[in-house]
């Protein structure tokens, strides 16, 4: 049966009682969406996007006294767990951004359009060295600004953009690539 | 550029975890006592602590036989204590999930304070008494008979000495109901605490 209490409700009722419920009904509403962010940002990695969910859940709950609801309670979520796919990413050696030249190299930089597999267009983010692919999914998947991503990852604004530009145009020659194949 | 001409935009933003995840992160919080089990989870679970008790209920069967109490030997907090909880004709427990509820939730008291090591409920069925004759082992179907009744289920519980045990003990809803119990300590480690 599905919980109707809000999310204020829940976590009103994990604050003042550590009541199982409402964490499972928060972990209900919420983990498809943390999890599709977290699969996204390991690129495909199952155990991995876990992981990362398993830590920001932890995390979240333990520091759940001191959210205070300036965002949504998702918006927040989403922000542990893209921090702890970070960090798991590091702890891995997996942290490495695209070569210099790559980075430099990129002037294709608008935005994707044009109509592609959906499974080829999945298939080329994961193919995505980490640092590209972090940002391209924060920024044209999620919807963040430049401004969110550099605090969430710690890198500055120019960083964030000179990735962005990298990753459009490393997924346009995958995608081009592809349209080949299945020509 | 609207959704149309955005390939990005029919990506799903919402992918299903698997349900292994949920119990994992379950269990990590129960852990770290960020959450609490629910009742029912709580009752399972002290359902599911039911041991290898069942050797020093063997002992505890023996209950009825009048001994001389041994004098109380030093013992430290981690001194541990087995509760036999015996129904007779005059125990009166009312509907039995009401009572699992009941007495899972003083077990769950117990085991926030550090203080419960095991548990049981002990089935009415499958009961036997096993003695070896000099040609054989002896199976009958049955229990000890005592004139406390019979046990029906266990505790195993912490207390720094027999006094803190016997308060435990004291607070146990078994006895609200007309049941009596029977508290053993256990001899631990070197400790046999037998005269």
């Amino acid at each position: 049966m599905t919980d109707s209490r809000d999310d204020r409700a829940l976590v009103g009722a994990l604050l003042a009682r550590k009541e199982e419920r409402a964490f499972e009904a928060l972990y209900d509403r919420h983990t498809p969406v943390l999890y599709a962010l977290a699969l996204r940002l390991s690129g495909g990695d199952e155990p991995e996007a876990c992981e990362a969910v398993h830590d920001a859940w932890v995390r979240a709950v333990d520091n759940l006294a001191r959210f205070e609801w300036r965002a949504s309670l998702r918006t927040w979520l989403c922000s542990i767990v893209i921090n702890c796919a970070r960090e798991i990413a590091h702890r891995q050696g997996r942290d490495a951004g695209p070569p210099l030249e790559e980075m430099t190299l990129a002037s294709d930089d608008a935005r994707l359009e044009g109509i592609y597999d959906r499974v080829d267009l999945e298939r080329a983010i994961a193919g995505l060295p980490p640092g590209y692919r972090r940002v391209f999914v924060l920024h044209d998947v999620e919807g963040y600004k430049h401004e969110e991503i550099a605090t969430l990852l710690g890198i500055s604004c120019g960083t964030s953009k000179s990735q962005l530009s990298g990753a459009r145009a490393a997924l346009r020659r995958a995608l081009r690539q592809t349209e080949g194949v299945h020509e | 550029m609207n959704d149309a001409d955005d390939p990005l935009a029919g990506l799903p933003r919402e992918t299903a975890p698997p349900a292994s995840l949920k119990a994992r992160v379950r269990s990590t919080l129960r852990q770290r006592e960020l959450i609490v089990p629910s009742p029912r989870a709580r009752l399972g679970r002290s359902v599911r602590l039911a041991a290898a008790a069942c050797v020093l209920l063997a002992a505890g069967g023996l209950i009825g036989r009048k001994t001389a109490r041994p004098a109380a030997p030093v013992r430290d907090a981690q001194s541990q204590y087995l509760l036999l909880l015996y129904e007779d004709s005059s125990f009166a427990g009312g509907e039995h999930a009401e009572r699992v509820a009941e007495y899972s939730a003083w077990a769950d008291s117990l085991a926030r304070q550090g203080r419960l090591v095991s548990a049981g409920d002990l089935r009415d069925t499958g009961s036997v008494v096993l003695a070896r004759t000099e040609s054989a082992l002896e199976v009958n179907a049955g229990d000890v008979v005592s004139d406390a009744g019979r046990v029906a289920g266990f505790f195993i519980v912490r207390g720094a000495d027999e006094t803190e045990a016997i308060d435990i003990a004291g607070t146990i809803p078994h006895l609200r109901h007309g049941g009596r119990v029977a508290l053993r300590p256990i001899a631990l480690g070197g400790d046999q605490g037998r005269e």
